[in-house]
């Protein structure tokens, strides 16, 4: 481009200059020639300003499509490998629990509990497998909902039944208050279940022998939407921490352990669920007295 | 007795469940394909088909359109049974006629309150 406009420049200055024809030079009064010259210049300069930032454009737009692509391909490939994942862990996870039912119909209890270890730990890392799946559904742009009318209170009974076990685990006692004429919501069953789940579960991570409740009710002054309340007294977080809360594969350090329990995925997927599902989901933390997460959601 | 016919070709699952669901004091009678469910679903007349949608020769939303569209089968309840959570799986099971949806790995608590809810037993 530099050397295009050199060539430019001195072949200007020699039209200018010389009789192309008989080969004579003439005497000209310089000054027309030479703003002309400056003109030329500033038209070349400029034109190679813009072509340096066009072809600068083109390669970033290049960059940020091979990027997109690389996104792509790396999201279908966890949406396939998670869905392989699945298949023989059902029948992990089924089979464990067909030789408790069969042992329980025998009145046989020896292997009660290794059964019971085996189906956990097929459940926690099915948990882990879908998350990563909605995760990356979300990043694909591809997480849905559906919606359906269903009663607030049977799902609430589904999830206590669920989260009693996760919550007593480490000596936390759970306290559900939904009152039984809730009446019925439209949403979408399977992923507020998940929401509540994920949020139950965290409560019960950082709380040790204190007090774990989900209370359900219809806003006071909008009965049009529901609020679902998850407190625990747990360890609490600081302002540092609530800011990275939502953040993808963030992870906090459980009391008294050095190990990290779960993705660091499931208030990152909370948060787009409620989102989708046209709800909020709001935290309140002190440190070292307890936790509060409070999500709404439209009831139609 | 409920009799219940379990439509599924992953040769484990169906072995499990149809455990399972005999356990409970069910009769059941199964089917490895798409074709063979409606074919069973004629034969035997259950009184309600768990369908795995994810079939190879007919999925389970077809199965179950033809079980809707026949008037001999039509009035027996159909429970979707997915591998995958996805709300897609979720509405096309809604729109081919399945009564109820669950997903995979069965919850087997959940799965007899879908069974009793639709057949009253």
């Amino acid at each position: 481009m530099f050397s295009g406009a050199l060539i430019a420049a001195v072949s200007a200055y020699a039209w200018l200059s010389v009789d192309l024809v008989s080969g004579h030079v003439y005497e000209h009064d310089a000054i027309p020639y030479w703003n002309a010259l400056v003109r030329f210049g500033f038209f070349i300069l400029t034109a190679f300003l813009v072509a340096t930032r066009r072809r600068t454009e083109i390669e970033l737009a290049a960059a940020r499509d091979r990027a997109q692509q690389a996104n792509r391909a790396k999201s279908a490939f966890l949406a396939g490998v998670s869905h392989e994942l699945r298949t023989p862990l059902n029948a992990i996870i089924g089979y464990s629990e067909l030789l408790a039912e069969e042992a329980q119909a025998a009145g046989n209890t020896a292997r009660e509990r290794d059964l019971e270890r085996i189906r956990r730990a097929g459940h926690h890392l099915l948990s882990l497998i879908n998350n990563i799946l909605d995760m990356a559904k979300i990043e694909a742009g591809k997480l849905e909902v559906s919606r359906e009318r269903f009663a607030i209170w049977e799902a609430i009974e589904d999830v206590t039944g669920i989260a009693e076990l996760l919550v007593r685990k480490r000596g936390n006692k759970l306290t559900v208050d939904c009152p039984e004429d809730i009446g019925e919501i439209v949403s979408d069953e399977i992923r507020l279940r998940q929401v509540l789940l994920n949020l139950l579960g965290n409560a019960a991570k950082f709380t040790e022998k204190g007090s774990i409740t989900l209370t359900v009710g219809r806003i006071a002054d909008d009965p049009g939407r529901i609020s679902f309340v998850v407190a625990d007294d747990g360890v609490g977080m600081d302002e540092g921490q609530l800011a990275k809360l939502f953040k993808p594969f963030t992870q906090f350090h459980q009391q008294n352990r050095s190990t990290m329990v779960g993705s660091g995925l499931g208030l990152a997927i909370s948060r787009r669920l409620c989102d989708l599902l046209g709800g909020t989901i709001n935290v309140e933390s002190t440190p070292g007295k307890g936790t509060r997460v409070s999500v709404v959601l439209p009831a139609e | 007795m409920t009799k219940i016919l379990i439509a599924e070709d992953d040769e484990d699952s169906l072995d499990m469940l149809s455990r399972r669901l005999k356990l409970q004091g069910f009769d059941v009678v199964t089917a490895a394909t798409g074709s063979d469910a409606i074919a069973v679903a004629v034969s035997e007349k259950p009184d309600v088909v768990v369908m795995d949608l994810n079939m190879p020769d007919m999925t389970g939303w077809e199965a179950t359109r033809k079980i809707k569209a026949d008037p001999a089968t039509k009035a027996i309840p159909v429970i979707a049974l997915s591998a995958h959570a996805t709300s897609g799986d979720h509405d096309e099971a809604h729109e081919a006629g399945c009564d109820a949806f669950e997903t995979k790995p069965v919850d087997l608590n959940r799965l007899l309150k879908r069974i009793k809810e639709l057949t009253g037993a």
